[in-house]
């Protein structure tokens, strides 16, 4: 299977419903941080501020996400803090949040949880 | 008394660990293989006035385990846990219940104990099960476990995990399973002795789940360890899901093993 190369590439490659949650997803990534810096990390969406970019990739405040066909993954720090919000997601004892694609976005609390996952408090 | 043992020590420590040699499959593969000369490597032991073994505590990179063949915890390791400090530490339930008060800012994760020594459904494999030898199906082993979350694998480094995977084969090695180019399923072995060895990150692709790709390959490890190099396979689980694969398969749960992590490693 040909791996995308770009993010732009990655979305096409995605079912309908994946592209219409990655569109959301990151539009709700920049308006948590709209500096935010979209690539692909093991042919999945990565984001990252650009004032991180010099720190060593796997201590970088960073998002994750991973697409399936009817599932998506969210890999963020602050998961936790926010997951007794969540009670419609699944998450995994790893804490990563689990959203079906007939599952409404909460994105207030999605925004929090990019914002701070993007850039934390004691980083400031 | 608490003493760090040397080369001196290999035949008594591994006969006492032998002793209860599924509990102990870590510290006896990580003795055999790597000894008392490596770096990354320290074991300690507490001993009785007439010099037998009371208890043991091995430091393996990162990781912690311990042992005892009697509910007891001498104090006198907590020293030994400060000069020496890890990020994981596990071991028998009932053990870890003596050391758990003197940990500070770890998660618990309470886990299924389980053994096979014979194979109970053989499940024919539909598709090719194939053994990773190469860096590039390293690479998408790697890709894999990141985007499975259940795993923590997105924070830990990818030549690293390519490295060990590619280099080191002496303690065990992984399987996988290719669907449409994609891979589907996986899993591993580790911390192979001369009696057993311990299954490790069975995983599939969430797009390739319940279509008995993790029996498949379950199957052929048992096959490869259990008919054919006579050794009994141990592993760990705490998804009642993935327990009934293993039970079906021939795993019988024996006890519980605690695992603790300090908290943001």
């Amino acid at each position: 299977m040909e791996k995308p190369k770009t993010i732009n590439e990655f979305a096409q490659l995605l079912n309908e419903q994946g592209k219409s949650y990655f569109r959301e997803i990151s539009a709700l990534m920049h308006e948590a941080q709209p500096e935010v810096i979209e690539t692909l990390f093991v042919s999945q969406p990565y984001f990252y501020l650009p004032k991180y970019e010099t720190q060593k990739f796997h201590y970088r405040p960073s998002v994750m996400l991973a697409f399936f066909k009817d599932h998506l993954n969210i890999f963020a720090a602050a998961n936790e803090k926010y997951e007794p919000l969540l009670t419609d997601y699944k998450f995994t004892e790893k804490h990563t949040m689990q959203i079906y694609f007939d599952q409404p976005l909460n994105r207030e609390i999605l925004v929090s949880i990019f914002k701070e996952s993007l850039h934390p408090k004691e980083k400031e | 008394m608490i003493i760090k043992l040397n080369e001196s020590h290999r035949e008594s420590i591994l006969n006492y660990l032998y002793k209860d040699a599924s509990y102990n499959i870590f510290p006896i593969g990580d003795i055999e293989t790597f000894g008392f000369n490596q770096d990354f490597q320290r074991v300690y032991a507490e001993i009785s006035e007439s010099g037998q073994y009371l208890s043991m505590f091995l430091r393996y990179r990162e990781n912690a385990i311990y042992y005892a063949d009697q509910l007891r915890f001498n104090l006198d390791y907590l020293t030994i846990f400060e000069q020496d400090s890890f990020e994981f530490i596990s071991g028998k339930t009932e053990l870890m219940a003596l050391v758990q008060p003197h940990l500070k800012d770890f998660e618990q994760k309470h886990m299924y104990f389980c053994e096979a020594h014979t194979l109970n459904a053989n499940h024919e494999s539909s598709v090719e099960i194939q053994k990773l030898k190469t860096k590039e199906e390293a690479e998408r082993l790697y890709d894999l476990l990141c985007m499975i979350g259940e795993f923590g694998y997105h924070k830990r480094n990818r030549e690293d995990f390519v490295n060990q995977k590619t280099s080191d084969q002496t303690m065990g090695m992984t399987w996988f399973i290719d669907v449409d180019g994609v891979m589907a399923t996986t899993a591993a072995t580790t911390a192979e002795t001369t009696i057993n060895a311990m299954v490790i990150a069975v995983a599939t692709h969430p797009d390739y789940r319940h279509k008995g790709y993790a029996s498949m390959i379950l199957s052929e490890i048992m096959r490869t360890y259990v008919n054919e190099k006579k050794k009994h396979l141990c592993l760990f689980y705490n998804n009642p899901e993935a327990g009934k694969i293993y039970h079906r398969l021939g795993f019988k749960t024996i006890g519980t093993w605690d695992m603790f992590n300090r908290k943001n490693s």
